[in-house]
């Protein structure tokens, strides 16, 4: 089972694990482009998660039991039964958030750019390697392929 | 004696059965499985209906799994056939083509039918139920060259299928018996906002009020208008009845399965009579929050309860702990949730903290210091987490203004709730 786990107790809340996500989810994929002022909006699938001088940021589980999954009405969540990757196949999603409200860890969201898909950490699959795991300056995240 | 002989029947053809298959299949590759279904159609999404006839979804989206779903996962399938009785004793199943089939566990997934109270001229061509995909085609076809509708029933069903109608450009009033929408999920703040949407969309909406009568046109028969009890007439040429559903029990009648109002069963999805297990809107299960069984006609619960069948089917001791009601629904952009005691008025031993900020509404409900239910409706920042709460039954003390402003974290959870969520497997929900 393949995901990424959090390290509080070395996360320095820098939050550049957003700031990749971002620019992964981006049209560009360049960071010297995807913040520009007149770029298409893009979106996080991490969450940084802050009080007071403690940290983590938390994304999909994956979960073995994925509630996401058992609750979507239109069959456009999965978990791949081999890899045990969940993902959304976001042209049958109807954009009625039941998934997110199964979430427990709340990490499936309304997708702001389209509001009517969710989006949720999909592990960076076109990319290769996750983003946020690959960039970020404190081994804080870093990604888990155990049985 | 028996024409065939499955391992699993399944009884019902839609999220239970799949969520029981594919439960089954996550743990053996060779027991056989059967499927009954008295509707011809590959298994699709129930939600999805009302968004088929209004052109939002495809048909072939509408389906809830991949068309070789049954062949890949070795299911043999008999759709368009009728479970007529069963047996018990003999562990048969006869069915409408005169067969009779035997099982060594069964599912009972047959789920429910939509309530047609007897109202003259229900019958009518005209007046369509809002429960299957047929029923949407046939609508679909109908108001094609239709203009003024009537849903009688606010319930989520009569909502969606309302909103639908908008969308296909359709003069919609609803009518409803109860004095709010979606009275059995939502208390009267949230439901006057979801009506001010529908409002606001063009849609009438009628409260405390029944339907007396379709009246018909002599010649044709078909619908002219509806007649309510306040006393006016409404000119309409489509009108649904979304009242509500009723379990198939009858299905069970004259065996001793038991039933209350759909089939009893144990949190391991099992019936009173050994081998039978029920799920789905026909089963009466047991939710938590209530601490005693109740109908929770919902998909999602459907799914896990499926689950959780399959699995104790297939010889693992699962338990049933999610069977309190969640909802999530969408009226003309404006998200509405609802979760546990979500209706509950401040008293005996309940906290009701609320917000309101135009059409954002944030209610969560107290019991002994822990979440039992919430409503979000605009702002629904942090749901998923608090049905989370809820379910694992996390102290809440201290973060109820975290949750009313929908700014909670999993940071703000205990410590133990926070690594566990971390480093578990998400394996022990169920």
């Amino acid at each position: 089972m393949v995901r990424i786990r959090a390290v509080p107790e070395v996360c320095i809340g820098c939050g550049l694990c957003r700031v990749w996500c971002k620019v992964e989810h981006s049209e560009s994929k360049n960071i010297y482009k995807a913040f520009k002022p007149n770029a298409p909006e893009t979106v996080s699938c991490v969450e940084l998660e802050e009080a007071g001088c403690e940290s983590f940021a938390l994304q999909c589980r994956h979960c073995e039991e994925p509630l996401c999954v058992y609750g979507c009405i239109t069959g456009a969540m999965t978990k791949d039964p081999t890899t045990g990757i969940v993902s959304v196949d976001r042209s049958r999603c109807v954009g009625c958030w039941t998934c997110v409200l199964m979430c427990p860890n709340g990490a499936v969201k309304p997708d702001t750019r389209h509001g009517r898909a969710v989006t949720k950490c999909d592990l960076c699959r076109e990319r290769g390697f996750p983003s946020c795991v690959e960039h970020c300056p404190n081994d804080a995240l870093i990604l888990e392929d155990a049985e | 004696m028996a024409n065939y002989r499955f391992d699993h029947l399944i009884i019902g053809n839609s999220t239970a059965a799949i969520g029981a298959i594919e439960a089954i299949r996550s743990r053996d590759l060779a027991s056989s499985i059967g499927i009954v279904a008295a509707e011809t159609e590959h298994a699709y999404s129930r939600p999805l209906i009302t968004y088929y006839m209004c052109g939002k979804v495809a048909e072939n989206n509408v389906f809830y799994r991949p068309a070789d779903f049954y062949k890949e996962a070795n299911v043999k399938c008999m759709l368009g056939v009728k479970a007529e009785s069963v047996s018990t004793q003999d562990q048969t199943v006869s069915l409408s083509t005169g067969e009779m089939i035997g099982y060594d566990k069964l599912l009972l997934a047959a789920g429910g039918a939509p309530i047609a109270p007897p109202i003259p001229g229900i019958e009518r061509p005209g007046v369509f139920f809002m429960n299957t995909l047929e029923d949407a085609r046939r609508a679909k076809g109908w108001l094609s060259h239709m203009k003024r509708a009537v849903v009688v029933g606010a319930g989520l069903t009569g909502l969606k299928t309302a909103e639908a109608l908008v969308e296909m450009g359709q003069e919609v009033m609803v009518v409803e018996l109860a004095d709010r929408v979606l009275a059995t999920t939502l208390d009267r703040v949230a439901s006057k906002i979801v009506r001010r949407v529908f409002i606001d969309h063009g849609v009438d909406v009628i409260t405390e009020a029944q339907v007396l009568s379709f009246n018909g046109y002599e010649e044709s028969n078909d619908l002219w208008t509806v007649t309510i009890s306040t006393g006016e007439s409404i000119a309409c040429d489509t009108a649904f009845v979304t009242i509500g559903i009723r379990p198939r029990t009858e299905l069970v009648r004259d065996t001793p399965i038991k039933t209350a109002i759909g089939i009893l069963v144990d949190r391991h999805m099992r019936t009173n009579v050994e081998n039978v297990y029920a799920a789905g809107d026909i089963a009466e299960a047991y939710d938590p929050l209530i601490g005693g069984t109740r109908l929770v006609p919902i998909l999602p619960n459907a799914y896990i309860g499926g689950r959780v069948a399959g699995l104790n089917m297939s010889g693992v001791n699962a338990e049933y702990n999610l069977g309190m009601s969640v909802n999530s629904v969408n009226f003309f952009g404006l998200p509405v949730m609802s979760a546990g005691f979500a209706a509950q008025e401040e008293g005996d031993d309940f906290r009701v903290l609320t917000r309101l900020d135009g059409s954002n509404y944030r209610k969560i409900v107290i019991r002994d210091g822990k979440l039992v239910g919430f409503i979000l409706t605009g702002n629904i920042n942090g749901a998923g987490l608090m049905t989370g709460i809820m379910r694992a039954g996390i102290e809440v003390t201290g973060l109820e203004e975290r949750l009313l402003n929908g700014n909670i974290g999993l940071i703000d959870l205990p410590r133990d709730v926070v690594r566990e969520r971390i480093h578990g497997t998400g394996r022990n929900w169920i």
